[in-house]
């Protein structure tokens, strides 16, 4: 008679369930999402310069992110300072754009009210005209 | 529809509705970060019952959640909507298809994914007109959903698996 080990609950268990194409897949999505990660996040070593705010999808401000100031879209109050922007107040319930606080890359996305703000880096273009103009 | 058929699509209806619930008082670090729970129901459902009952359920689970959260018709609803019937159709697609290849565990993880990718499609059709701003969160949600896929998976397994030792 052979005798019953301490392993056998693995028999009932999760273990034996698991397929090959489960773990290939699991590690497929894990590569695909972290490398997506390192490509978004790291791939910027420049932070980028300007701040740009989006209202409703229709771009409302342009501005340089080393200038300090505060913007007040009637629901949400942005505030630049020091190279970086967060959201000071808003007036939604769950408040997550005050909640991610200060950023000096990437986005912060407010859906209640449409509003995107994104830190972008964009070549002197905009100088050369502002030279020309002013 | 045989009435048998109704009335296992209205008690497991009900579960996912009580799971989709019952989740909202799990705390999170991030307010829209979810488990997803009620995906267990429909996994399940969709192996032992088969593609339209789970899709069945999905839909009268959302539908009638959102009715008792409060979100009926609301942004929340419209991307609830879409993102389950989306995981629930590529679920069954991926069953039928390769179904042997694929433990639950397998069958959840491409739920998850197609639900997260259909979350951020509407999101950004409906809401967000903003291709960067999308592809810059989006690595991020799919990978929280491939271990909350993964988690939901287990658990279908081994409620099937009690189901079958004990039908």
């Amino acid at each position: 008679m052979i005798k019953k080990t301490n392993l056998d609950f693995l028999k009932f268990g999760l273990l034996p369930q698991i397929r090959i194409g489960d773990f290939l897949l699991f590690i497929l999505l894990l590569i695909l999402s972290i490398g997506g990660m390192f490509y978004v996040y790291g791939g910027e070593t420049n932070n980028g310069n300007r701040v740009i705010i989006e209202v409703n999808n229709i771009e409302q401000f342009n501005l340089p992110i080393d200038v300090d100031k505060v913007i007040d879209l009637r629901h949400l109050l942005v505030e630049i300072k020091d190279k970086k922007v967060r959201v000071k107040d808003a007036d939604c319930q769950n408040k997550l754009c005050v909640k991610q606080g200060w950023i000096d890359r990437g986005s912060i996305i407010c859906l209640p009210n449409r509003v995107v703000i994104i830190i972008k880096n964009i070549k002197n273009n905009h100088a050369v005209i502002d030279a020309i103009s002013g | 529809m045989q009435s048998q058929d109704k009335y296992r699509i209205a008690v497991l209806a009900a579960y996912a509705i009580a799971l989709h619930g019952v989740e909202r008082f799990i705390p999170m670090p991030i307010p829209w970060l979810r488990f997803g729970f009620a995906n267990i129901i429909a996994l399940t459902t969709l192996i032992l019952f088969g593609f339209k009952a789970a899709m069945f359920v999905t839909i009268i689970r959302i539908v009638i959640g959102s009715m008792i959260i409060g979100t009926f018709l609301g942004p929340a609803f419209i991307m609830s909507l879409t993102a389950g019937i989306s995981a629930t159709l590529f679920m069954g697609l991926f069953y039928t298809l390769f179904g042997r290849l694929f433990s639950p565990i397998g069958i959840s993880l491409i739920g998850a994914l197609f639900h997260n990718l259909a979350q951020l499609g509407t999101a950004y059709f409906l809401f967000i007109h903003n291709l960067n701003a999308m592809l810059m969160i989006a690595p991020l949600i799919i990978l929280i959903g491939i271990f909350s896929g993964a988690l939901n998976g287990a658990a279908t397994a081994l409620i099937i698996q009690k189901i079958r030792e004990n039908p």
